[in-house]
């Protein structure tokens, strides 16, 4: 198992990574924006993304089609933020397989991870 | 009035109807024990219980009334919920299934019967009357699954009448197509879940997956904001899963508290199909389908049948003299006529031999149905855990045939649970899986039906083959040497071979492989096995479609007809004089046949049969012939043309202990159209010589 983390903001990524370490989950690599995240994906084939939303380059909902055209049973979490439902949904029915509310609560990404697991 | 009177109309249709519904409970029975019952099962065998109780009740069967009144007891205190199901009260109702076959058997022979079921009535009553299960293992009904999976815990409670659909959802539900399942839902989301609209999409989303949205309540949910979102979630799916794929694809998303199914509609098989479009549906419950029907006395369709035999005789006789007739007054007006009404009376012929064929076949359904009951008694006997499928149960075949399958097939089956699967604690070593699967197939190809068994047991060990091949002095080192591995195994049909290292009660009755084969055989069918160590063994059945009417090559030696059946012809040819000695070749004792680059052994049928000894070296006719992986060259002297014959058995003459013993070679006769007898050549029976 190996967690890709894509956030273009540093301190989600810190957050993220600090709530993966803690549960002993190996994580394989950071990506901060889509088309990072996409070329990461190829290479390090990780078994899950957590995957921002709003991002530079290529945004979380493009990344995420692609990433599930290159492999249709990636489980990709979005993480977003509240107000963007709409966007939300959009992900899922880009291939996300689940999502998790910023601010990010330790328990309920952990609680997500273990579902695919 | 005697009331063992087989010959009453009455009790006939008494015997008739009792039988199948007894044989209906006993499926009903392997239902539950699945846990694939509901309580319509239930409900079922209860009307099957009462009318066996009313119509034994009638005809004054104390015994049988009185052990389906028991049932009938215990069945409603079942619907009551005040019993459960368990292995002990299954086990009863087996029992109780035993008793009236037990019944059945002595009425059908117009007997009183002798078993005393007063202990069977006994415990049934006590339990009927204690109102306790004597179990505490429950076996679910699918209705009842349902609220076991609510039950996994209770924070949240909700009523009964919220899993049932509300009217503006029965609507909805009207148009969707009854092949489908519809199940209500409910889910509990977690009170502190952010974006609940969201949530439910991923639900919805999840479970497009395997069905169909009808309705969801709230219909806004994905505008719905986290306030106005109240916990519950309800959904109306479309579907074909079952119960555990909904609930698996709605649990893997999380912050859900809690999940309520429940089954709001079953699907029912509506497929409309042309009639000569059969749907092989790969049946798990024993759900019979309705055709109307009505009963008539066997026999007066097989006199219909020999009528029609008959006529196919008098039709080829009447074409003869067609031909004759056309050659010797050739451009007479009335001879034309002739002409043109012998095709017409062809035609006829056909149809009716086909028409009245099909009023003689059977789905396969009739014998197959027996064997789940005979795998689960045998299987628990020798504590191997199997699952028995059976596939392609409406395949037709001639009832004739149908009947003489029961013996060999009960062979294979038994053989395959004693011998052929490995105990649970083998498959455990071997990295298998610990519940063996037990198949069995029917099927329509071309012109045949094939029947498979097929195990995933140890399979066969082709050197064990060899040894005892050897040690039974069948065949020598050397000739083994020559074989495939597929004709090697072929040896496990011949007389005398048995590996079982000892006879059991289960398979072991002095009976071989051998027989089997021999009754196929007798069937024009052919069997044979595939199997691979420690994988597992397949056995394959061919049987024509009828037994009575086939197409046949008639051949003359010296004053007697032979007629070969056209199934088991490859080629005819003709060879000149010139062509004699350089394809027809001596070896040892044997002549072969070069054929196609192969060199095959010759058979000369009027010396095989003593009919004719004269051998002619001038032009000779060969017809090669195969049956399974085995080819050989008839020499033949004469061809009389193409026909089709009906074959008179000979069944009850020939054959161990018969009347003219084994007759090598012979499957039956037929009367052909000038009055003569034709004796049908059996191949395979050859092929051993």
């Amino acid at each position: 198992m190996g967690i890709l983390i894509v956030d273009d903001t540093a301190f989600m990524r810190v957050t993220i990574r600090g709530i993966l370490e803690k549960n002993d989950m190996e994580i394989l690599g950071e990506a901060v924006n889509g088309i990072d995240a996409l070329e990461k994906y190829k290479r390090l084939k990780p078994s899950i993304v957590t995957m921002d939303i709003t991002m530079p380059e290529l945004d979380g909902i493009e990344a995420t089609k692609e990433i599930v055209k290159i492999d249709p049973e990636a489980k990709i979490i979005v993480c977003s933020a509240m107000g963007q439902e709409s966007r939300v949904i959009e992900a899922i029915n880009a291939g996300a397989k689940s999502f998790v509310v910023k601010p990010i609560s330790e328990e309920k990404l952990i609680d997500e991870i273990k579902k695919f697991l | 009035m005697d009331k063992f009177n087989i010959n009453d109309v009455y009790y006939s249709m008494f015997l008739e109807e009792t039988k199948e519904q007894i044989e209906k409970i006993e499926q009903d029975l392997l239902l539950l024990e699945n846990g694939q019952g509901s309580m319509e099962t239930i409900n079922d065998i209860f009307r099957m219980a009462h009318s066996i109780k009313g119509a034994s009740a009638t005809m004054g069967f104390e015994d049988m009334e009185r052990l389906s009144h028991s049932l009938e007891n215990l069945l409603s205190k079942i619907r009551d919920k005040e019993i459960y199901i368990d292995v002990n009260i299954l086990n009863l109702f087996f029992k109780g299934i035993d008793g009236f076959k037990h019944i059945h058997q002595s009425l059908s022979k117009g007997e009183e019967c002798l078993i005393d079921l007063n202990d069977l009535i006994e415990e049934i009553d006590q339990i009927v009357e204690s109102g306790k299960n004597l179990s505490k293992e429950q076996i679910l009904l699918d209705d009842e699954k349902a609220s076991e999976l609510n039950s996994r815990d209770d924070i949240h409670d909700i009523e009964d009448v919220e899993l049932e659909l509300d009217d503006h959802e029965k609507e909805l539900c009207e148009n969707i197509d009854l092949g489908l399942k519809l199940y209500k839902i409910i889910i509990v989301m977690d009170s502190n879940t952010k974006m609940k609209a969201v949530k439910a999409f991923l639900i919805v989303n999840n479970l497009m997956g395997i069905g169909d949205i009808v309705a969801t309540n709230p219909i806004d949910f994905e505008q719905l904001s986290d306030e106005d979102f109240e916990n519950l979630f309800k959904i109306v799916i479309a579907t074909h899963s079952e119960y555990e794929e909904i609930y698996k694809n709605i649990n893997s998303i999380s912050e859900i508290e809690k999940i309520f199914i429940k089954k709001v509609r079953d699907s029912k098989k509506q497929v409309k199909t042309p009639k000569n479009v059969k749907i092989v549906e790969k049946q798990e419950n024993f759900n019979k389908k309705k055709i109307s029907t009505i009963r008539i006395d066997v026999n007066k369709i097989d006199k219909l049948l020999n009528l029609v035999g008959e006529f196919i005789i008098d039709k080829e006789a009447l074409n003869q003299i067609g031909d004759e007739l056309k050659r010797k007054y050739k451009g007479d007006d009335l001879i034309r006529k002739l002409a043109a009404m012998l095709p017409h009376i062809n035609y006829i012929g056909t149809e009716l031999q086909e028409t009245v064929m099909s009023t003689r076949m059977l789905s396969l359904e009739h014998i197959f149905n027996r064997f789940p009951r005979m795998v689960r008694d045998l299987s628990q006997k020798c504590e191997k855990d199997i699952n028995f499928v059976i596939e392609g149960k409406e395949t037709e075949i001639d009832r004739g045939i149908i009947e003489e399958l029961v013996d060999p097939l009960t062979h294979i089956l038994r053989n395959a649970i004693d011998h052929g699967f490995e105990t649970i604690a083998e498959r455990k070593i071997k990295q298998k899986e610990e519940v063996g699967t037990l198949k069995l197939i029917g099927k329509h190809e071309e012109n045949n039906v094939v029947i498979e068994i097929e195990d995933d047991g140890k399979g066969i060990d082709i050197e064990n083959i060899k040894k005892k091949v050897i040690e039974r002095n069948l065949a020598r080192e050397e000739e083994l040497q020559n074989l495939s591995d597929r004709e090697i195994m072929n040896y496990i049909f011949e007389p005398g071979f048995s590996t079982a290292k000892e006879v059991t009660d289960i398979s072991g009755r002095g009976v071989g492989l051998n027989v089997v084969k021999e009754n196929i055989s007798k069937l024009n069918g052919i069997i044979e096995i595939k199997s691979e160590k420690g994988i597992g063994t397949k056995f394959i059945i061919k049987l024509p479609l009828t037994l009575a009417i086939i197409q046949a090559l008639l051949i003359g030696e010296g004053n007697c007809t032979f007629a070969i059946p056209i199934t088991s012809i490859i080629e005819t040819l003709r060879l000149k004089e010139d062509e004699i000695g350089e394809k027809i070749h001596v070896v040892g004792d044997f002549e072969v046949f070069d054929w196609r680059d192969q060199a095959i052994p010759i058979v000369r049928i009027g010396e095989y049969f003593g009919a004719s000894r004269e051998r002619t070296n001038k032009k000779v006719f060969i017809v090669v012939v195969g049956y399974s992986e085995k080819r050989f060259a008839l020499i033949v002297n004469k061809l009389l043309g193409e026909q089709e014959i009906v074959i008179k058995s000979m069944g009850a003459f020939i054959g161990r202990d018969k009347l003219l013993g084994n007759i090598k070679g012979i499957s039956g006769v037929s009367v052909l159209g000038d009055g003569k007898f034709a004796h049908i050549v059996d191949i395979a029976s050859l092929t051993r010589s």
